[in-house]
């Protein structure tokens, strides 16, 4: 193999320091933890392991995202009992350990008879935390962290790769290793043009997003009532108008809610074997995507087919959805009769600020302008699913390491793989990706709690043709699951 | 998980041998029914499971999402278990006074525990499974559209200009560290195992991109039609274990012989060669092709020319386990509950094999052949005269009831022996028809 040493960037003025792995995760978030968890289960040595992020705490990323849009630790996530981040099996499931934690059997009944006798059982927050900080500490996870930023990925002449880290106070870090995972997650949440042209005029008191900080948005207008616009109809919107609904009632003022759909969806459309389920404009459905889509026939459809019908597929099964709940489609049913709530169909044209507040001009779907005089308006439009535009997916695309797919995301194969080359003795060497960063993949919920661990799972396997760690055969599946429940570390 | 048809096939099969068959022997032995039945009865149950999944299969494409939630997947035992009731009935796995309480219990209890086994405690050995639909271990890559080869040829040169000098062969390797003052160390290439494995095994030698041809479709269709045809091995094979000798219930046995020919006809302990014996009544008696055939008259004695043997009869109810009381000693039995001889109907005779002084009646039972003469001798002085159809040896376990208590507008006997317990226990069964009333001539 080429030995090689490695120059600092001359215009860091730092040196570099060195660190070798088998496998370097970029992220440092559920994405990374995923994949590094099953890796760690069938017997990676932590040395073999390094993972790069900006916390040292795998559920940090999402914590931060989860406060932001106001939800605290019983809260309830749009996911599954069985999706637990925490346990690759997935068995006993967040309905379990709520059971035996609340000493009830509600949460594991309601997994039984889920979705035909009752609402699907969804996981609070504070469970799905502790669970992965709970593994976290049992995988030794933090000896594994490696906090900085990855700027770079760079192929070796002799096979494997170098991935240079930037650290605060420290010089760079150069880990060579043969297999990099990319899970860098989400850039941020996303923003229409028209409200970042408005906010970057006009800061961003009047105009926030529903997955960044904006406390504010709900005391003034608990405060003062007011005039509110939400944009968007999927699960962040459906949050954003419990709590102004919630406010609303507690603070007894004047709240009046727009709702502004893109798509309005009346009833359930469809033919009869695709139909999904409609209503005042939602789109409802359980989870992101139909639940066949995580392990069934529509997962294996969308392994099927090319990547063009794949990504339209994945781009028509994922459309924006909010699963229903009677008692907040109860909220809406009042505000409606009560005259407080209204739905309007149409994009948003432009903001204008006025004083003490924001005017909204919005393109009908009727082709008629409607004038708004806003108090706050709140975009919901989600988060910004783009990997593209993460510079470090940027260089390598630009060093034609990876190639992006119609979605704006890393190509990746059947097995994750984005690109997998022999080193000089043959072991094969490569770049894996899961969760955001492979949207578009021959799986449709990549960024799912489920999406993720399957991922993992195929990665790992992969992995482990090529010697590292071990196939998780039935014998080592059971063992490594009987330590977990001992809670025994590895 | 949300099962996929393949994924349904090899979930229930896994099921069908790791719970069903199991639960149901071991239950079936606490219950008090025998082992064989009680795996057969686990048996028809899985087998049938299979052809319900292409079923359910269907059922599951009307559904906009293909969910199948689990409040479903246990319900559709209710269906499961009554047809599969009907089909043991009509296989005859189950003999007649075997109440059907036991078999709830056997199917509630095995259907429960596989319905559980799906709710978690599989994907325990199987992780795969849940994102598979069900199949039990992952699929290898299909096709893969992704990354060309390309980026790899392309890589080294401008990553070289940017970041990296090559230090060009291994040699020069340790001589300069450079500035940065940390010795290089070799990437983890020595950690992992020698990739000098590589070249033998297929799997370390994989090609960048891994073009497996599309095959799954093919693959499921093969499974699927696997699996009906093991629906059908398991079918046929109880069907045949239970009714070996084969005539369909509504088929007159003796026709059904004669175009089948079936090897146990001849019974082993009658070699192909002994013809009947011709017996003659003798010249005291009248002898009458017709008689009352409604009148209940209770046997006496039995005698069976062939083997020189003659035995008094005795009257035998049920004990109370359900099972038929022996006679005394030394006497051949008459299940009162089946017709009298010369009755219409069968008349069930039963006694243990083996000579006398060993304390069987029916001595060497399974020599009677095809024509062979049985003679009942009857309480009102007269004697029914049978020709044997046919004989026939079976384990106990297998007991043809069925065709036992077949009725009949004629009047037929069964000539049951029986020998051994438990596993070995054996019947020798004779099948013969009445042809003949004696009556003693007057004055005689």
């Amino acid at each position: 193999m080429t030995d090689l040493h490695i120059e600092p960037d001359p215009t860091m003025g730092d040196e570099l320091e060195h660190d070798t792995a088998t496998v370097v995760s970029i992220g440092g978030g559920l994405g990374s933890f995923a994949l590094i968890d099953r890796l760690r289960i069938a017997g990676v040595p932590t040395d073999d392991i390094r993972v790069v992020g900006r916390s040292a705490d795998p559920t940090a990323a999402f914590a931060d995202v989860c406060r932001a849009s106001g939800m605290l630790v019983g809260d309830r996530l749009r996911s599954d009992s069985a999706a637990r981040m925490d346990n690759i099996w997935g068995f006993p499931g967040y309905a379990a350990s709520e059971a035996v934690r609340r000493r009830t059997p509600g949460p594991l009944l309601r997994t039984l008879v889920e979705p035909i006798a009752a609402q699907p059982y969804t996981p609070t927050v504070g469970l799905m935390v502790d669970g992965v900080t709970r593994e976290a500490a049992r995988i030794g996870w933090t000896d594994m962290v490696a906090l900085g930023d990855a700027y770079r990925i760079a192929r070796l002449p002799g096979g494997g790769y170098v991935v240079l880290v930037s650290r605060d106070g420290q010089p760079d870090l150069a880990i060579r290793t043969r297999w990099v995972h990319l899970a860098l997650g989400s850039s941020g949440p996303q923003l229409s043009d028209v409200s970042q042209t408005f906010r970057k005029h006009f800061g961003n008191e009047y105009v926030v997003h529903a997955y960044e900080e904006h406390e504010e948005a709900y005391q003034l207008l608990r405060r003062q009532g007011g005039r509110v616009l939400v944009r968007g109809s999927g699960i962040a919107s459906s949050r954003v108008l419990e709590r102004l609904i919630e406010d609303r009632d507690r603070s007894g003022k004047d709240v009046h809610i727009w709702q502004l759909f893109r798509t309005y969806h009346s009833a359930p459309t469809g033919p009869r074997t695709e139909r999904y389920d409609a209503g005042h404009g939602f789109h409802y459905q359980a989870y992101s995507f139909p639940k066949a889509a995580f392990g069934g026939q529509i997962r294996d459809k969308i392994r099927r087919l090319d990547e063009a019908e794949r990504i339209e597929l994945i781009r028509r099964l994922g459309s924006t959805s909010t699963p229903y709940r009677s008692d907040w489609a109860a909220q809406l049913r009042r505000g409606r009769t009560e005259g407080w709530y209204d739905a309007v169909v149409g994009e948003l044209a432009g903001l204008a600020p006025r004083p003490g507040g924001v005017t909204a001009a919005i393109l009908l779907a009727t082709k008629e302008r409607l004038d708004l005089d806003l108090d706050v308006v709140i975009d919901a439009t989600g988060m910004d699913t783009t990997a593209a535009h993460h510079p470090l997916v940027e260089a390598l695309v630009e060093d034609g390491l990876a190639e992006l797919n119609d979605l704006d995301c890393l190509r990746v194969d059947q097995d994750f793989v984005v690109t997998c080359s022999p080193d000089d003795e043959g072991g094969p060497t490569g770049i894996v990706a899961s969760g955001m960063t492979a949207k578009g993949a021959p799986y449709a919920p990549v960024d799912s709690f489920l999406g993720l661990q399957s991922a993992a799972l195929t990665i790992a396997r992969r992995l482990s043709d090529s010697g590292v760690g071990q196939p998780l055969t039935p014998l080592r599946s059971l063992r490594s699951w009987w330590s977990w429940m001992g809670g025994r570390s590895l | 998980m949300i099962p996929t048809l393949a994924g349904r096939l090899q979930t229930r099969l896994l099921i069908v041998l790791v719970i069903d068959v199991p639960v149901t022997v071991i239950l079936g032995v606490l219950l008090d029914v025998e082992a064989s039945r009680a795996a057969k009865v686990g048996l028809v149950i899985g087998g049938l499971c299979l052809l319900w999944e292409l079923l359910w299969h269907s059922v599951q494409q009307l559904r906009w999402d293909k969910d199948w939630p689990s409040l479903l997947a246990f319900l559709i035992g209710v269906p499961e278990a009554l047809v599969g009731k009907v089909v043991l009935a009509w296989l005859s796995v189950l003999p007649f006074h075997m109440e059907w309480g036991k078999y709830n219990i056997l199917f509630a209890a095995s259907w429960i525990l596989g319905w559980l086994l799906q709710q978690g405690p599989l994907r325990v050995l199987f992780p795969s499974w849940r994102f598979e639909g069900g199949r039990l271990m992952a699929r290898r890559s299909l096709a893969t559209p992704a990354a060309k080869a390309a980026p790899v040829t392309l890589v080294a040169e401008p990553v070289k200009e940017r970041v990296l000098v090559a230090a060009g062969a291994a040699s020069s390797g340790k001589d300069a560290s450079g500035s940065s003052g940390t010795p290089t160390r070799r990437p983890a290439a020595t950690k992992r195992p020698p990739t000098g494995r590589g070249p033998g095994k297929k799997s370390r030698r994989r090609p960048a991109v891994a073009v497996t041809a599309r095959r799954r479709r093919p693959l499921v269709v093969v499974v699927g039609v696997g699996a009906l045809a093991l629906t059908f091995g398991v079918f046929t094979a109880i069907g045949l274990g239970t009714d070996r000798h084969g005539q369909g219930v509504n088929a007159p046995a003796d026709v059904a012989q004669a175009v089948h020919p079936r090897p146990a006809a001849k019974a082993p302990a009658a070699p192909s060669g002994p013809k009947p014996q011709a017996w003659q009544a003798p010249a005291s008696q009248q002898v009458a092709n017709t008689w009352n055939t409604h009148k209940p008259v209770q046997p006496y004695a039995v005698t069976i020319p062939r083997l020189k043997l003659q035995q008094q009869t005795q009257p035998v109810g049920l004990t109370a386990a359900q099972t038929i009381e022996e006679a005394a000693p030394g006497k051949i039995g008459w299940y009162q509950s089946t017709s009298a001889p010369g009755q219409a109907g069968p008349a069930m005779l039963l006694g243990p094999l083996g000579q006398a002084h060993k304390g069987g009646v029916l001595g060497n039972l399974g020599q009677l052949v095809k024509g062979d003469t049985v003679l009942v001798t009857r309480t009102d002085s007269t004697t029914v005269q049978y020709l044997v159809d046919k004989v026939v040896k079976v384990k106990s376990s297998a007991f043809p009831a069925a065709q036992v208590y077949q009725k009949s507008k004629s009047s037929t006997l069964r000539l049951i022996g029986y020998r051994g317990t438990g596993a070995s226990a054996h019947d020798v069964i004779v099948f013969a028809t009445a042809t003949h009333l004696l009556s003693p001539k007057s004055g005689s």
